[in-house]
């Protein structure tokens, strides 16, 4: 019987080459596969046979048969299995490559072996920057989805920690920051939003007909995965020149300078601003808006009296 | 490898080698991503395949030269499995990436990219990536297109404030969505990565660099001693997990404990004191009175008369 590897490749073959549509009883009576003493064993080695094919991407098909036996028959049409055409340059394919290369993603590894397998060889590949990603699962389902426009439903956990069913028009799959979103429109929000992948808890399932939407064009996915803004204020913060770039990271402006300071103008929320003035501590300071300036006391005196003396 | 993934290789492995007779066992795995021995086991395997019980014609034979390989009566494999739907997406998506991280978007793979996504079957916009831009990208780019050596402004998580390196520059690496510079540097004579974010200034010298090696070594990094550390984060400071390595977390009533290991006391305090509040060391003891007294001195200096 051999190896399970090796029955599958065989299981492959015989449904490409199969003139019509196959039943488990074809196979049975032309291979010792799925011949077990007990039939039920040889159905069930059979239907994971079969599922792995099509977790593999092996588009096959039920079809009814006409015989007596009531079995439903599968095919596997050539055309639908393999790859077409993608005729590539070998510049093309070593662009690729180095795409890849770039990247740690065994499935994108995987689906450039196919391509390669049918393509020239790729050349020597030229540098590029080195990028690093890797979709979750879910995004294959998302994927499908997407090129279907077939809706979605999954549970999702927002940042404050609250759970709930969401149902979406998928747009379009973003990778930012080293994460994957999925942007679409909520359907009970009616409106657009954009969900973190790692924060879908469970599956996503397809749901209703596909040719559900139509996806807007020109849309904006920097905008749409923005970090939810929000509200800006203006603070004025001064700083010990050789930290200067903690607050010209967070997007300060320098406005003036003394010998040994250097005074930024930083739009931000409000937050941020707490945040940065808490890590420069000692070595600068905001001092423009007083509420700004209340609420780094306030921060600083929480982180003070948390810390002080034996454990909390 | 299970089975499963196997059997997946092997499918890619026919037509592979279908194109190419006699090429070698390696360059066959360099090809699937599996190692020799993995090709070699396929190829074992791979000549017991065909069906001459089901009408499909002869077994698959395999022809072996050394440690070159001929494939024969193979013809039902011929092409290649279309990649899944998800392997096209994640192969998009990392030329997408690699067009948004270079300064001009390289033809070939812009082109490439059309070619695999009408072949694929996927909408034009079904996947982006966006990649948010570094204040320096711009003259590093110009740098590491020349040959010169350069001066950067640097906070080391170790250090107080910034120190300037001198520094041959290999190449920038976009990771989780943060820039790197792989280089070398000068003083220490080693490779080293430098966090964009951290970097505080860029000048170029006029001495040349030295020259950029193949394979960028793996930066060397002699951990010290580890310490644990234990942090309760309220909601507000949630992004601590994700800014720090390896961390065990628990979920206490929407709080999080946060338990891990770190070898630089003072970069978690940083983390800790950007928290403004919202997080609390437990242990260890040093690491609490760090943050204790910086928020002691920082109020101290908010508490003087301003302007000095």
């Amino acid at each position: 019987m051999g190896d399970r590897a090796e029955r599958l490749v065989n299981l492959t073959i015989a449904f490409l080459e199969a003139r019509a549509p196959m039943t488990l009883a074809d196979l049975r009576r032309k291979t010792t596969w799925y011949d077990q003493a007990d039939p039920e064993a040889g159905r069930r080695m059979f239907e994971r046979d079969k599922d792995a094919l099509r977790s593999l991407g092996i588009p096959l098909r039920t079809v009814p048969t006409t015989g007596a036996s009531g079995d439903v028959g599968y095919i596997l049409d050539r055309k639908e299995y393999e790859l077409p055409a993608v005729d590539l340059s070998v510049e093309e394919m070593s662009a690729l490559g180095v795409a890849l290369g770039a990247v740690t993603d065994s499935s994108a590894a995987s689906g450039y072996a196919k391509v390669w397998a049918a393509g020239p060889d790729p050349g020597r590949p030229p540098r590029s920057p080195a990028v690093a990603q890797a979709l979750p699962p879910q995004a294959d389902t998302l994927s499908e989805a997407i090129a279907a426009r077939r809706c979605v439903a999954f549970g999702y956990r927002t940042a404050s920690g609250d759970e709930s069913r969401r149902t979406i028009d998928p747009w379009t799959l973003v990778w930012r920051r080293g994460r994957a979103y999925v942007v679409g429109r909520d359907h009970d929000r009616d409106a657009q939003r954009a969900f973190r992948l790692d924060r879908i808890s469970g599956s996503v399932t397809e749901v209703g007909d596909a040719d559900a939407f139509t996806t807007p064009e020109h849309l904006d996915v920097a905008a749409a995965t923005e970090v939810p803004g929000a509200a800006t204020i203006s603070a004025t913060v001064v700083v010990e020149r050789q930290h200067r770039w903690l607050v010209e990271r967070e997007g300060g402006i320098e406005i003036d300078r003394s010998e040994r300071t250097v005074t930024h103008q930083l739009v931000a929320p409000r937050e941020a601003v707490v945040q940065l003035a808490c890590e420069l501590g000692a070595r600068g300071r905001v001092i423009e808006p007083p509420q700004a300036v209340a609420a780094v006391v306030t921060a600083l005196e929480r982180m003070r009296d948390t810390h002080v003396d034996g454990a909390p | 490898m299970t089975a499963v993934e196997d059997a997946a290789r092997m499918l890619t492995l026919v037509p592979w080698l279908l194109q190419r007779p006699g090429a070698s066992v390696a360059e066959a795995a360099a090809a699937m991503g599996a190692t020799p021995a993995q090709v070699t086991a396929d190829l074992r395997r791979l000549d017991f395949c065909g069906l001459p019980g089901l009408g499909g014609g002869d077994l698959i034979e395999v022809h072996w030269f050394n440690d070159r390989v001929i494939l024969q009566l193979a013809d039902e494999l011929r092409r290649p499995l279309r990649p899944t739907r998800g392997e096209a997406v994640r192969l998009l998506l990392a030329a997408e990436t690699v067009i948004e991280a270079s300064s001009e978007p390289p033809a070939a793979l812009v082109s490439a990219l059309d070619k695999l996504r009408a072949a694929a079957g996927i909408p034009p916009d079904a996947v982006h990536s966006v990649v948010d831009p570094s204040p320096w990208l711009e003259q590093l780019r110009d740098v590491l297109a020349s040959d010169l050596c350069i001066e950067i402004d640097y906070q080391g998580r170790d250090d107080g404030a910034p120190r300037t390196r001198m520094v041959d520059p290999w190449r920038l690496e976009l990771l989780d969505g943060h820039w790197y510079l792989h280089g070398r540097d000068v003083d220490i004579d080693q490779g080293r990565v430098f966090r964009l974010d951290r970097v505080s200034g860029v000048v170029a010298t006029d001495r040349r660099r030295g020259p950029v090696p193949d394979v960028l070594p793996t930066p060397r990094y002699e951990p010290g001693e580890e310490q644990q550390v234990v942090v309760e984060a309220g909601p507000g400071a949630r992004w601590l997990a994700s800014a720090l390595d390896d961390v065990e977390q628990t979920d206490a009533d929407g709080t999080w404990i946060l338990t891990f290991g770190t070898d630089a006391l003072a970069h978690v305090a940083t983390l800790v004191e950007r928290a403004a509040g919202d997080a609390v060391v437990h242990e260890p003891a040093e690491l609490r009175s760090l943050v204790a007294d910086h928020a002691a001195r920082a109020l101290t200096a908010y508490a003087a008369p301003r302007g000095r």
